[in-house]
């Protein structure tokens, strides 16, 4: 005899059960945004399904205060796209959202190395002002969502890029300084970081011998209005800094031998006491000028994380971070 | 005596000039040097007089575009007939006339 579940009547029932279930509307919609449309995965996009494996953000949803929760956040975020079949951001109990942090955010889920062609889903932070501030980040342009009135006051994110695009330096800066002094006003500072860190990430992001993969970036500016400030974020999910270059026999044996760190590394990196990881020795001279930059005031609280390394160059704080990142991250202002 | 010879990036050119390589992006050194750069350096070069770049107007400048541009000059025709036929002016960034300087008395470094 054949058991009941698998029985035609059984499958029926069961069917009715559902949709008179549904059609109560007991499951609420607890999204706020969704995954870009993709045929192939999760076509019920009406309502969350329980396979979704819920993340947290951590209470303080920035790169640049909050490193090191931060960026075990990303690798969990990456772990749960591998082994789950979709993912939940939940951002409703956060305390702090920085611009920074979204923007990295958009750069994960917008990468198919990341999401693995998977659904994710989303909600708001439950704290208003935080809820506000979420949607002027700029995050809804880049994700489906129920959120119709979205505004883009604060902020920009620029299109992701495998090129130097001088139009989106441009815009960027044109952006920012129309909100901070009210006209354009020349950054060459910051003009010099952004080209920099293009061309590094067209040139090294994707690591030794893999050349046909273009890496992609994702910049932004946003302005704070109550500091009078714009933060820059620049961010791809590359090899990072310190996996793109071989070390000379010296170093890597000092490094081997726990003698030195990437932190001593990316120290020389900054005062152009390190050879190019080219061959040619008249380049590596970008990481250098974002340091004069940084020293001529022409940008303020720069800020780097790549791989286990976390430097705030202008407060003169490094750390070892114990999970790395995955890519290379920076982050500096401008203020009026 | 012949007038020097002008040459603005940021009319003559772009400005925003980008990347370093060809490849890389829309307003490149290797552009500006091969297409704008050379031309008037030679001129100049010919007729014993000074070519003056402007800098002034751009949105700015990176480093890789500077060093490709005025170091890759050097490479090409030797560090001394660079320094000695080019002048800069820079006045929304006047420490750019330093590192140019800097680039192109280094263009020509080896590995030790």
């Amino acid at each position: 005899m054949k058991k009941f579940y698998s029985q035609a009547k059984y499958k029926r029932q069961s069917v009715r059960e559902r949709n008179k279930f549904l059609r109560k509307g007991n499951r609420k919609k607890k999204y706020l945004y969704s995954s870009h449309p993709n045929p192939t995965q999760n076509k019920n996009r009406s309502l969350p399904s329980n396979k979704h494996y819920r993340i947290k953000v951590p209470d303080v949803f920035s790169m640049t205060k909050n490193p090191i929760e931060m960026v075990d956040f990303l690798n969990r975020l990456r772990i749960a796209f591998i082994n789950k079949p979709g993912v939940y951001v939940d951002l409703s109990k956060t305390k702090q959202i920085t611009a920074d942090a979204v923007t990295v955010l958009v750069s994960h889920l917008r990468d198919g190395r990341i999401n693995l062609g998977k659904p994710y889903l989303g909600n708001n932070p439950e704290d208003l002002k935080l809820k506000h501030q979420f949607a002027e980040s700029g995050f809804y342009k880049y994700v489906r969502s129920n959120e119709l009135n979205y505004s883009e006051k604060g902020n920009i994110i620029a299109r992701h890029q495998y090129k130097v695009d001088d139009e989106i330096a441009k815009k960027l800066i044109d952006f920012g300084t129309e909100k901070l002094f009210g006209h354009y006003v020349k950054q060459g500072g910051t003009y010099n970081v952004l080209t920099e860190l293009m061309n590094n990430t067209r040139d090294h992001a994707t690591g030794k011998g893999k050349k046909e993969y273009k890496e992609k970036w994702w910049a932004s500016a946003h302005y704070d209005a109550e500091e009078k400030k714009i933060t820059f974020t620049f961010m791809d999910n590359g090899v990072g800094i310190f996996n793109s270059r071989e070390l000379s026999a010296r170093n890597y044996v000092f490094k081997l031998l726990g003698l030195s760190t990437n932190i001593d590394l990316l120290k020389k990196m900054l005062n152009r006491e390190l050879p190019s990881s080219t061959e040619f020795p008249y380049r590596g001279r970008g990481i250098p000028s974002i340091n004069a930059n940084l020293k001529r005031q022409q940008i303020k609280n720069l800020v780097i994380i790549s791989n286990d390394v976390f430097a705030n160059v202008d407060t003169d704080n490094f750390f070892i971070l114990k999970n790395p990142l995955n890519g290379t991250f920076f982050s500096w202002e401008i203020h009026k | 005596m012949i007038e020097p010879i002008i040459l603005n990036v940021a009319t003559e050119f772009s400005i925003t000039p980008d990347a370093r390589l060809k490849e890389n992006g829309k307003s490149s050194a290797e552009q500006f040097r091969e297409g704008v750069l050379e031309r008037k350096f030679l001129l100049a070069k010919k007729n014993k007089t000074t070519l003056i770049v402007n800098l002034d107007g751009a949105a700015g400048y990176g480093t890789s575009f500077l060093e490709e541009s005025f170091g890759g000059l050097a490479r090409k025709y030797s560090t001394d007939a660079v320094l000695k036929t080019l002048q800069f002016i820079s006045n929304d960034e006047p420490y750019l006339v330093e590192d140019i300087e800097r680039y192109i008395e280094e263009a020509n470094l080896e590995f030790a």
